[in-house]
């Protein structure tokens, strides 16, 4: 009971402190809410977005137990192994052009019959479903790009004659895209044309022994229960960000709590000497810590709710989903509000433990604590990135769940072990300070002196810079493996459509072209040839051309043909065998020329000349996964947006024509990393902002014997340029391994695909902060105000 | 004739305005030599701080002027103001005295460095200066692993280091044993009579003894100046002039 009373009274003035503090308080509670925010707010659109799992699953698997996937002949095959009364439903997906007066449009067709089990994976929005063969449901997409109305007609290129739009539907996992629907065509499908097969069990437990049965004939299945299984990608991405958001919350929380335990040094030792134990003082500081939380969650839950009611109007159209209706998500706001608490409580915990053990004649004396041993910290961010490495390293070993986890909590490790490696390398750094500058010897110094403050501050910085470092290393390893798939360089263009051939001589005299060619495949049977060099695997599409199509390919001064293909691949035998499309069987086998691909393309592989396919009595058509004919250019310089913007302009000019670029392709990941690069520069800029305005208030001494020894004005504007700088610089180096760690983990996984260091990228993350942080810091310092009251205040 | 080295001429400073209005100095003249020790003694709230900062160019008086080695502050910027803190003017106070991201050797050298003279020129006239306060032998230890007395020894070191001949210190015995106020007496006393002025502030009488002079304060106003007896330490207090009388 008289632990209890002594709790209320350090409590009273552990609160009345909170009030004085005010910027402080306020700081510490803006600290908890925004995470608690993103939380809350990211939740309930989460649990708009997808209401529950069954939901989720039911937008993906319709109503079928089994979802398999593979050749119609495969799927046949195992039709016996299937348990009777399963119902089967078809899903066919393919890639179609529509044509409607001066317009042709691509979409993904599905072939399906409704009403079935399908029915949930494809919702109408509008009219019905087709019932008839000349019956179509377009998306809306189509029906804007189109300008349709129901009712209206269009023409499907594969069939060759018109049907009806009689519905508007999507799918629900993808809104805006370009999709159509039809029922199956009555033509008979080739036995090697793929399907989706829905299947609903009389027995819905024997879907996992049905399963595995057709995955071990190399069939794509996924069982209902299987994918409720899945990681939720969305869920997975709020937690990193909030988990990332907490831990950011709960180190500058710690310096700031560390600050305010310093000042009041003083005032503890006073009430331990008016007879509190080490424990009353832990209990209080808590006490505080805890009523910064309950408001500051409070307010970032009330700024959660106002966001995410804000953002569902344009939910849809956001993430291209049908959304569901708004409704909160009680479980993880009450979560999120806990942890927040928790948060603040986990933050307090080290510096009230460093007050309550403080001698009480210490801590009256008003001088600094004696220095806390730093090997300690040493040691355990040593054993932290020997935990990160180790974790890293097994993840590729494990399935599932499991890869997620040990990659998720990998780089946890890695963050929190060089993070707690930072006291003692700023302990390091101080001790050979002598010959900086004064503002940087200063700083470095003060930052060692500080360290157990400041190692959190590094921390977090490093923490936010690390996340955009291992983006950066996964997309510089991702694009680097493409290289070796690139379909086009990037002084290429692609032009597709019926005009395909006067649309790319209008782009190669306009945007000065060195060459122009019609991409052709040498076919046999309708199937697209494939040429491999002798006794090797690796096969690759064979195309049909001459000089023109060398040089638009990228040779400068390609050489005769000669009955010989040219092999644009890598390959260490003289030979190269034609092979059909299906089967292993030799058409021909021609002399190779291995030609120094000035930059490696993915298609084609291989070139003969048209003399040569007529000796080999081959036909000639469209390269493989295109439905249009298709022209290459080769420009004399590499593509820009302008140029790109102009070739575009010259293919809308012609129906149904369009042109493509590697261009197109590299954008998304780039504004991926910018988008991730800023928000960690915000978040580090914050965390040292806090940082340099904490030092300023716990300096102030320091300046004042400056000024009376003679400093100028501006030093205490560069000392706090410094003092930034310094602390993000050590931040940002610290997350160049703590970030390249999962990335190689995540790459060296991939098979195939070498580790790249995004050499620019890191020096921009080692620069970039710390520049930034300098001249922030230097701007919002003013010049000492060198009065009175300034040393009176002392 | 000895050159003056800090004059008040009619100075004074006043905080707030209306009825919030606190005379901290009331006009004052006082005129301190070069080798002079100079004490201000006087009670809580007496000006005595307020005095020292418009000495140390640290404030402006409201009215008057004030004189260092005959430039007056008013007519200077404050950049100008910073050379003179560096070149001629040297504080003490009480505690706190040095940075403590500095070594005792750094703290001293501080002023010349600021000055733009090389770090190795800096640190060699800083040496002569710890040999001097003898504590060479520390002078790579932070302030930290300084006891209160070296610590004010540094301080006094710094002070007067390089061409700076005019020491302002405000009770810098003040948190310090009478042993090694003694010390720092003396110290002080030492560079006076090598040609150096001191203003010292102090509430101890036995450190006003050391002084060439003792100027008292009472509410903003100087009430008495007195030549220190070499025995002031000895007399009863209450032979010394009245605080209250003209």
């Amino acid at each position: 009971m008289s632990f209890w009373r002594r709790l209320r009274a350090m409590a009273r003035v552990e609160l009345r402190q909170l009030w004085r503090a005010k910027a402080r308080t306020l700081l510490m509670m803006v600290l908890i809410a925004v995470p608690v925010a993103g939380l809350v707010g990211g939740s309930i659109l989460l649990r708009i977005t997808i209401a529950t799992t069954d939901e989720r699953v039911e937008k993906v698997m319709g109503r079928a137990d089994l979802r398999c996937h593979g050749r119609r002949d495969a799927l046949e095959n195992r039709r016996e192994e299937f348990p009777p009364n399963t119902r089967i439903d078809r899903l066919i997906v393919s890639s179609e052009t529509i044509e409607v007066p001066g317009l042709r449009m691509v979409a993904t067709r599905w072939q399906f019959a409704p009403p079935g089990l399908l029915a949930p994976c494809y919702r109408l929005l509008q009219g019905r479903s087709a019932t008839q063969e000349n019956e179509v449901t377009l998306s809306p997409l189509l029906m804007d790009l189109g300008n349709l109305q129901l009712g209206d007609k269009v023409t499907l290129a594969s069939r060759g004659k018109e049907l009806q739009v009689v519905g508007v539907g999507v799918d629900p996992e993808r809104i805006h895209g370009a999709l159509l629907a039809t029922l199956p065509d009555k033509v008979p499908r080739e036995p090697h044309q793929r399907e989706s097969w829905f299947l609903k069990l009389e027995n819905p437990t024997a879907a996992a022994s049905l399963a595995a049965g057709l995955k071990s004939h190399k069939l794509g299945v996924m069982t209902a229960e299987e994918y409720r299984n899945l990681p939720n990608i969305e869920f997975m991405i709020i937690l990193i960000f909030g988990g990332l958001g907490f831990v950011e919350a709960a180190l500058v929380v710690a310096a700031a709590m560390a600050v305010g335990v310093r000042r009041r040094q003083r005032e503890i030792g006073l009430l331990a000497a008016s007879g509190a134990s080490p424990g009353d003082v832990i209990g209080s500081i808590l006490v505080s810590a805890i009523a910064t939380a309950v408001v500051g969650s409070g307010i970032g839950m009330a700024v959660g709710v106002a966001g995410a009611t804000l953002i569902y109007p344009h939910l849809d159209s956001w993430n291209g989903r049908l959304n569901g209706p708004f409704e909160f998500a009680p479980g993880p706001m009450v979560a999120a509000v806990a942890i927040g608490i928790l948060t603040a409580v986990l933050a307090a915990a080290w510096p009230a433990r460093g007050a309550a053990l403080l001698p009480i004649r210490v801590a009256l004396s008003g001088r600094r604590p004696p220095k806390e041993p730093v090997g300690w910290w040493l040691m355990s961010g040593l054993l932290l990135i020997g935990l990160a490495v180790s974790l890293t390293s097994i993840a590729p070993l494990f399935q599932g769940m499991a890869v997620v986890v040990l990659t998720l909590i990998g780089p946890v490790f890695g963050v929190l072990g060089f993070g707690a490696c930072s006291p003692w390398i700023l302990d390091q750094l101080a001790k050979r300070a002598a010959k900086l500058p004064l503002s940087w010897r200063l700083a470095v110094r003060d930052a060692g002196r500080f360290r157990s403050r400041n190692g959190p501050v590094v921390t977090a910085v490093l923490a936010g810079m690390a996340l955009s470092v291992t983006l950066a290393g996964s997309l510089a390893s991702i694009a680097k493996g493409q290289d070796g798939w690139e379909r086009l360089r990037d002084d290429q263009l692609l032009v597709l459509g019926a005009a395909a051939e006067e649309a790319s001589q209008r782009i190669a005299e306009s945007l000065d072209g060195v060459a122009r060619a019609p991409l052709c495949a040498a076919r046999l049977g309708g199937k697209p040839v494939h040429g491999r060099f002798a006794g090797t695997d690796r096969r690759s599409w064979v195309a049909v051309g001459d000089r023109d199509l060398m040089m638009a390919l990228g040779f400068e001064d390609p050489p005769p043909f000669h009955g010989r293909v040219m092999a644009l691949q890598p390959g260490n035998s003289a030979s190269v065998e034609l092979l059909p499309y299906h089967g292993d069987k030799t058409l021909a086998s021609l002399d190779a020329l291995p030609l120094e691909v000035p930059e490696t393309l993915r298609e084609p592989g291989f070139v003969i000349s048209e003399e040569d396919r007529q000796r080999l009595k081959l036909d000639v058509g469209l390269p493989p996964a295109r439905s249009e004919d298709t022209w290459i250019v080769r420009l004399r310089a590499p593509l820009t947006e302008d140029l790109f913007q102009s070739a575009r302009d010259v293919a809308a000019s012609l129906p149904g024509t369009s042109v493509d670029a590697n261009l197109l392709q590299r954008q998304q990941p780039r504004i991926l990393y910018g988008c991730v690069l800023i928000l960690s520069l915000l978040t580090g800029l914050l965390v040292v902002a806090v940082a340099t305005t904490l030092s300023a208030v716990e300096s102030k001494t320091d300046r004042v014997t400056l000024v009376t020894v003679g400093a100028p004005p501006s030093l205490s504007r560069r000392h706090a340029g410094a003092q930034a700088a310094f602390l993000s610089f050590l931040g940002c180096l610290l997350s160049i391994p703590a970030g390249l760690l999962p990335a190689f983990g995540a790459i060296t996984s991939l098979a195939g695909i070498p580790f790249v260091v995004p050499w620019t990228e890191l020096i921009v993350t080692a620069l970039g902060l710390p520049l930034v942080s300098y001249l922030g810091a230097w701007l919002l310092r003013r010049p000492t105000p060198w009065t009175h009251q300034l040393v009176a205040g002392r | 004739m000895s050159e003056t080295r800090l004059l008040f001429d009619g100075a004074s400073r006043t905080f707030g305005s209306g009825r919030t209005l606190v005379e901290a100095l009331r006009p004052t003249h006082l005129s301190v030599d070069a080798g002079e020790l100079v004490a201000i003694m006087g009670p809580s709230g007496s000006g005595k701080t307020t005095l020292l900062a418009l000495a140390g160019a640290l404030d402006r008086p409201s009215s008057g002027k004030v004189f260092v080695a005959g430039q007056d502050l008013a007519s200077l910027r404050p950049r100008q103001l910073a050379v003179m803190r560096r070149r001629t003017i040297g504080y003490v106070f009480q505690e706190l005295n040095l940075l403590p991201g500095l070594t005792a050797r750094e703290n001293i050298a501080l002023p010349l460095e600021l000055d733009g003279m090389r770090l190795s020129q800096a640190h060699q006239q800083a040496d002569s200066a710890l040999d001097e306060v003898g504590l060479f032998d520390l002078a790579n230890r932070f302030p930290d692993d300084l006891s209160g007395g070296e610590q004010q020894r540094v301080a006094i070191a710094r002070a007067f280091v390089g061409s700076r001949r005019l020491l302002l210190a405000d009770e810098p015995t003040g948190a310090l044993d009478s042993v090694t106020g003694e010390v720092v007496m003396r110290l002080l006393r030492k560079h006076c009579d090598a040609g150096h002025t001191a203003v010292l502030v102090t509430h101890d009488a036995s450190h006003a003894g050391w002084a060439d002079r003792v100027v008292f304060l009472r509410d903003g106003t100087i009430v008495d100046e007195t030549g220190a007896s070499p025995d002031a330490t000895e007399r009863p207090i209450s032979h010394w002039p009245s605080p209250s009388s003209p």
